[in-house]
């Protein structure tokens, strides 16, 4: 018994756990992608829209202002989709838009757009953590939509991991 | 007189021949003045060797003596154990270089070569956009300030970018 324990606590007993369990974390990396997704409007009215939009991160909306001539964003619910590789998610964010999106691998992800029933494009980018990619488009009534994505911070995504949703 | 002659000498004044030999040598000490000479000094020599020699005793029982040589051994050994506890030996460094410092050494260059060979989280920036239709087109907008790309698709009959030059590497529509 005495041999067995000091056997399995030897110096080279754990170096050789631990290079076993090196290996198959850094292989097992990036399995899924965890991306929030959510919608927004560009629109010159004063007012939101819609009831559940609310107005956006200032500086955000501050990017969009620069380049875009609407005025007033705003952003709905937030949604977190979990990309597996190589697997198609349909996230749906109005009545008429939502987005397919593809973990390719190595930070990559393809984003079908739609709106109604039309595919408007199909873009493939890296996300590298901490960016924003927006899709957008104009929407009738001379507004705008844009589905803005990104990872979902590392410590969130941990945290939902630990206490998964009822 | 020969070597082997002088040696008969010496083991006949020891008592170690037999009688016939012994017999022989008493002649040849009795009759031969060079033999004689050489018996008388080895006799003189065994009698100062015997009658000086200096009585040693041991000022302890056997068992005493030996039980302190035991107990010096051990108090050895935990004087070293002691000393490699507190870390003081000398002698537990090298132990210790020998039980960790290989192992390590071999974990750490397995953690280089994965590093070098493990793909990168940073990895180089990708970026293709494509369009269905042949009447929508596509302009590709960064802030690297809000760290944002914007993928912006519209209609050829109007664009509703009316700054793009505010933004970093902006693709212009032709």
């Amino acid at each position: 018994m005495n041999v067995l324990i000091r056997t399995f606590f030897s110096p080279l007993a754990v170096v050789a756990l631990l290079v076993l369990a090196v290996p198959s974390r850094v292989l097992a990396a990036e399995p899924i992608l965890n991306v929030e997704v959510r919608l927004v409007w560009g629109t010159d009215d004063a007012k939101s829209p819609h009831a559940d939009f609310k107005k956006m991160d200032p500086k955000l909306a501050e990017t969009l202002r620069r380049s875009f001539r609407w005025t007033e964003y705003y952003e709905g619910k937030m949604q977190k989709v979990q990309a597996p590789s190589e697997t198609s998610q349909r996230v749906t964010l109005a009545d008429d838009c939502y987005v397919e999106l593809k973990n390719l691998g190595k930070s990559k992800i393809e984003v079908k757009y739609f709106t109604g029933t039309k595919q408007i494009g199909k873009t493939v980018n890296t996300l590298p953590p901490q960016n924003w990619l927006t899709v957008g488009s104009v929407d009738k009534s001379n507004s705008a939509k844009f589905v803005m994505m990104r990872l979902v911070p590392e410590k969130a995504a941990k945290k939902e991991t630990k206490e998964p949703k009822n | 007189m020969n070597i082997e002659l002088e040696l008969k000498i010496q083991a006949w004044l020891d008592n170690e021949l037999s009688a016939k030999e012994a017999a022989e040598v008493a002649t040849l000490v009795a009759t031969n003045t060079e033999a004689q000479a050489l018996a008388a000094e080895l006799k003189s020599l065994k009698i100062s060797v015997h009658g000086n020699e200096l009585a040693l005793t041991v000022p302890e029982s056997r068992e005493f003596h030996w039980s302190k040589i035991e107990r010096a051994i051990l108090q050895a050994e935990k004087s070293e154990s002691r000393a490699e506890a507190a870390g003081f030996s000398p002698f537990s460094f090298f132990a210790w270089a020998r039980n960790w410092l290989a192992p390590v050494a071999g974990l750490a260059a397995l953690v280089a070569v994965l590093i070098v060979v493990a793909p990168s989280s940073s990895e180089p920036e990708y970026s293709e956009t494509e369009t269905p239709s042949e009447d929508v087109d596509v302009i590709h907008f960064k802030d690297p300030a809000s760290r944002m790309t914007i993928i912006w698709f519209y209609d050829q009959s109007g664009n509703p970018v009316q700054n793009p030059g505010s933004i970093d590497n902006v693709e212009k529509p032709e």
